[in-house]
């Protein structure tokens, strides 16, 4: 038998990263150096999260022996004279958080006041903020923080005319838009931040492209319920024009005019990768060829048509999602050629007709992922395999209509290639 | 054709298929300097018993190499899949069914070179022994660990253990 007690403390800490909580609590009875691992700052920074329940007391009886920095605080129900008087040993329980995530079920809800008062905690370690429900309060001027490490923060929240923040650190915000008001609260950071995500609810949000964000590099944007209209095309255009110094987009959109597409991507020559996501309609790539510094693009849309496009740099390119319950529709699968830096081809939930796929092979393509296909059958697959001749390694998963044996045959055809495949569970379609 | 060749600590030699190298960070990084036809050795502290188990390990899984490195979908996403110790391919669980005594070194060879399939292999399956062991002395006695707490301090540490429990 191996001798366990000389285990090198990094591989303990993968083995324990496996196991949960559960698990975990009565281990650090079995050696010293287990313990050391299983309480050492770096591990319970990595693995636990003090979760506390605002409503329940903390036991006074019992003295936290260690330092939790990851704090997920809950705060729902009416707030009682003896929850406050339990949050109040938090101080002493968290002396210097650095991720807090807080839970804020009511609207006015006098603990929460009391935790922007730094009561509670003390906010001025926190790196990383993540609030959820409501930071409405009664009070008569609005509530106002400052922190000073903040560099994250992530905000589902109405209410939020009632909150001042001031984090002259902060770089990263993810922001769910209820009213104009959350645009106010994003105004004041605008210069600041390096990576914005906001996703709009049903409230319009022309006010929104009116922002100059200077700095930013990666800006998601979600906005599912609406498309990007002719009536906001000239203020959504300026807002694009403006932000040439992004690198990375997202942008998911209920469909997307071809006459937007065409301008936004004239104006963002700089960025790396893509996100465009439609629930209707066609994209052209040929609007965006004017991104020839594109590495990495990802498209999700019913229909894509590849042709008209030349992306001299593009390494990974990934189309359709399984979120897209008709599946996407390629159109000229042939230009694929063009590009001629590609060596990553992922297919998810996509249509092609096998017949278009005989013409030019493309032979930069060394890797392919092929999830969701639709009734892939083996003559189907192995005119893919043929069409893409350099392809080293394959992956296939959740295809109907393609069994082991199928692919046992293709090893044999091809014994260079290496092919990773999961029976799809059901049977055939 | 280039060829790849580990010398393990007691001076055996183990040839290696070219595309074997790609599991392994290491030998990779070792063999990218080399030219295409050259013979490339590699030095590495590692018994041969060890070191034979994981060519064999590696030619077992020579077929699902995908690279994940710059795939930008992956259905099986490291973050997604964490603490859920029952997910391990049912090759590896043959393949480490009973190889409890080498799991340990099995694991230090991975980790020195680097191959995070075979790390995260081992450790699951770890994890796994120390899940169905129903007490602490029988962890102890599965994988051969000695006490070293003296009574008062093991008091000490079930106290405060009591109180984790509580949270």
């Amino acid at each position: 038998m191996a001798n366990f007690n000389h285990m090198p403390n990094e591989i303990l800490e993968l083995i324990f990263d496996n196991l949960d909580f559960r698990s975990r609590r009565n281990l650090t009875l079995v050696c010293q150096r287990w313990d050391a691992v299983l309480l050492s700052d770096r591990f319970i920074n990595r693995n636990v999260l003090l979760a506390l329940d605002g409503n329940r007391m903390l036991d006074p009886k019992h003295t936290l022996y260690r330092y939790y920095p990851n704090l997920s605080l809950r705060l729902n129900g009416p707030a009682s004279s003896e929850s406050a008087k339990s949050l109040r040993t938090l101080p002493s329980v968290v002396p210097s958080p650095t991720c807090v995530r807080l839970h804020v079920a009511q609207p006015n809800d006098p603990r929460w006041v009391a935790i922007c008062e730094e009561q509670f905690i003390n906010l001025r370690t926190v790196d990383t903020l993540h609030v959820v429900g409501s930071v409405r309060s009664d009070q008569r001027r609005p509530l106002s923080l400052r922190m000073d490490r903040l560099h994250t923060l992530k905000l589902e929240v109405v209410g939020i005319e009632d909150f001042r923040l001031r984090a002259p650190n902060l770089r990263h915000l993810h922001m769910v838009v209820h009213s104009e008001e959350h645009l106010d609260f994003l105004l004041q950071f605008i210069n600041q931040l390096h990576s914005l995500s906001v996703v709009f609810g049903s409230k319009e949000s022309y006010y929104f492209y009116n922002l100059k964000l200077s700095n930013l590099r990666h800006l998601s944007i979600d906005r599912r319920l609406k498309g990007m209209t002719k009536s906001e095309q000239n203020i959504s255009i300026a807002f694009f024009k403006r932000s040439v110094h992004l690198e990375r987009l997202e942008l998911t959109v209920k469909f997307i005019d071809s006459y937007v597409l065409h301008t936004i991507a004239d104006k963002l020559t700089q960025l790396v990768e893509l996100t465009l996501q439609v629930a209707e309609g066609t994209i052209e790539l040929g609007h965006i060829a004017m991104l020839t510094r594109l590495e990495r693009l990802r498209i999700v849309a019913s229909r894509v048509n590849l042709q008209n496009v030349h992306l001299p740099v593009l390494r990974s390119l990934v189309l359709g999602s399984t979120e897209l319950g008709t599946g996407t529709y390629l159109e000229g699968i042939e230009c694929l050629m063009t590009f001629t830096r590609l060596s990553t081809l992922t297919l998810v939930n996509v249509k092609i007709y096998p017949e278009v796929l005989q013409l030019t092979p493309t032979y930069s393509v060394e890797r392919m992922v092929l999830t969701h296909y639709r009734r892939l059958e083996e003559n189907h697959l192995h005119i893919l395999v043929k069409r893409f001749p350099a392809i080293r390694w394959l992956r296939i998963s959740n295809c109907h209509g393609l069994y082991q044996r199928e692919i046992d045959k293709l090893k044999r055809m091809l014994p260079k290639l290496a092919v990773a495949f999961d029976e799809a569970k059901s049977d055939r379609l | 054709m280039r060829t790849i060749q580990l010398i393990s600590s007691d001076n055996e030699f183990f040839v290696i298929e070219e595309h074997l190298a790609t599991l392994s960070e290491h030998i990779k990084a070792c063999v990218e300097d080399a030219d295409a036809d050259e013979t490339v050795l590699i030095f590495l502290p590692i018994h041969s018993a060890i070191l034979s188990k994981v060519v064999q390990w590696a030619n077992i899984h020579k077929d699902d190499l995908i690279p994940i490195l710059d795939i930008g979908y992956d259905s099986d996403n490291d973050d997604t899949v964490e603490k859920c110790t029952n997910n391990i391919d049912p090759k590896d669980v043959d393949f480490l069914k009973d190889q409890k005594d080498i799991l340990m070194d099995l694991g230090e060879a991975a980790v020195v070179l680097k191959m995070k399939k075979l790390t995260k292999v081992v450790c699951k399956t770890v994890a796994n022994i120390i899940k169905n062991s129903k007490s602490v002395e029988e962890i102890r006695d599965t994988l051969n660990i000695k006490c070293d707490f003296t009574p008062a301090e093991e008091e000490q540490v079930r106290r405060e253990n009591g109180f984790l429990g509580n949270i």
